[in-house]
């Protein structure tokens, strides 16, 4: 199967005996631990660092989601769909409606449910799911370009939808999302006032922990998704849907089935954006948000969940940090020089073309490269062993029966 | 065939803005894609394609 499919896969597979036994214990080992130690900073990291990286923070979580969803969809699967955004402005406006107070903000009269958060997040992940469930029998028999292009009749429906049924989307104007809370606990700046080891905990760090918990759900799923008899299916199927029909994979069912889970990210990245913005409008689910989540993934590497993540963590971050420091980088700024967005726009750009002149494997394939030297490989690259080793996770079956040797 | 389709569905999107005002206004701007997804729905390889043919 093709490398990207292993970027997320070493240290997992174990089949039978090898001759290099202890070394891989070892790394089976060491690789949890990096895992927990990141977690761990990840889960202290509100003591220390100022509001401006947790905001960022949060909005780089539900980046993370959404590109893991896109990425089920386009990298592993292989369905170009530049329907995202509007899948995000499914999720977004239905958590919005569903939790807000009904009201009207000067001229539009704005309706909500004012519903409890949670059930608003729920309700915007079921609808996004919905909305991509009545789509993907058109995902199912489309092909390539041809469903990228069918795709993007959803982006110009949705910002028509969101322009002109005012009564739930805010119209033009958009309008504000409301803050989240779980249980009588507010993710807000008070209500009730919390102080962890004398750090006040406001807004800013009560979303970060819900980024992070949501963000580390999507990505343990996506990674368990991806290593079963599914995800092996799916990776078939976009190597060859011929190849996967003949091995029995029901294509039309996987990608439908695909369309609808990568909908379902899409919604919950649509409801941490609202919470993140704060608000929701309907130029902020443009072709150009689809667009940034396909730059995301490509990347951080296709079919690669980490590389998702890393891609997302680029993408969404970038133009955050280059408005902050503006003035500390050269051809950026007031006044003179590029726009901190376009600055990072062209950056992004940049980055692209590199990656697939060099690094096509994106983010992930580098990361993969650097500790695959760590390792000390055989050739350094993952997909080459040694003709006497047993070839783990490359074998070409990938909706294989159970005994194929995967011990997760 | 398809231009003609679009044409039509679009100019008389935009004739009958009074009626469909419900819709949203540009509605006009909107109905290509709605044909388009409509056709695909029920016929994937559009109006007059034919189904494609895989070579192994």
């Amino acid at each position: 199967m093709s490398e990207s499919t292993l970027t997320d896969a070493p240290g997992a597979h174990r089949s039978g005996v090898s001759p290099q036994a202890p070394a891989e214990r070892r790394r089976s080992f060491l690789r949890p631990l990096l895992l927990l130690a990141a977690l761990v900073v990840l889960l202290a990291l509100p003591l220390y660092v100022e509001e401006f990286w947790l905001r960022t923070g949060f909005a780089a979580f539900g980046a993370i989601v959404g590109a893991i969803g896109l990425n089920l969809l386009v990298g592993t699967s292989g369905q170009l769909s530049l329907a995202h955004a509007f899948f995000l402005a499914v999720g977004a406006v239905s958590y919005v409606y569903v939790s807000g107070e009904p009201g009207g903000l000067g001229v539009a009269e704005l309706g909500g449910l004012g519903l409890p958060p949670i059930i608003g997040m729920i309700v915007g992940v079921l609808l996004a799911g919905l909305a991509g469930l009545i789509f993907s029998p058109l995902a199912a028999r489309l092909r390539g370009i041809y469903l990228g292009v069918a795709s993007l009749a959803l982006v110009f429906i949705g910002i028509h939808v969101l322009n002109s049924w005012t009564e739930v989307t805010g119209g033009f104007n958009g309008r504000a999302a409301p803050d989240f809370s779980l249980f009588g606990f507010t993710f807000a700046n008070r209500d009730p006032e919390l102080y962890v080891l004398g750090v006040p905990f406001r807004e800013a760090e009560r979303l970060w922990y819900l980024g992070l918990a949501l963000a580390f759900a999507a990505y343990l799923f996506a990674r368990n998704l991806l290593r079963s008899r599914p995800g092996r299916a799916l990776q078939t199927l976009r190597d060859s849907e011929v190849a996967a029909s003949v091995m029995g994979v029901n294509v039309q069912g996987y990608k439908a089935r695909i369309f609808l889970v990568s909908s379902m990210y899409a919604g919950l990245a649509g409801v941490m954006y609202a919470l993140s913005i704060g608000s929701i409008a309907p130029e902020s689910f443009g072709l150009e948000l689809s667009i940034l989540y396909l730059a995301m993934i490509v990347l951080g590497g296709l079919g690669s969940v980490n590389g998702a993540v890393l891609g997302a963590i680029f993408v969404s971050a970038l133009p955050l940090v280059f408005q902050r420091y503006a003035d500390l980088i050269p051809f950026v700024g007031r006044g003179e020089g590029l726009a901190a967005g376009e600055a990072a726009r062209f950056l992004f750009g940049a980055a692209i073309v590199l990656v697939i002149l060099f690094e096509p494997a994106g983010l992930a394939g580098i990361a993969n490269r650097i500790t695959g030297r760590f390792r000390r490989r055989p050739g350094g690259r993952i997909t080459q062993h040694p003709p006497d080793t047993p070839s783990r996770s490359t074998e070409p079956t990938p909706s294989d029966p159970p005994a194929q040797g995967s011990t997760t | 065939m398809g231009g003609l389709l679009i044409g039509i569905a679009e100019a008389m999107a935009a004739g009958y803005q009074d009626q469909l005002l419900f819709l949203g206004r540009g509605f006009s701007a909107v109905v290509p894609f709605i044909v388009m997804i409509a056709v695909l729905m029920f016929r994937p390889s559009g109006l007059f394609g034919t189904k494609e043919l895989t070579r192994v």
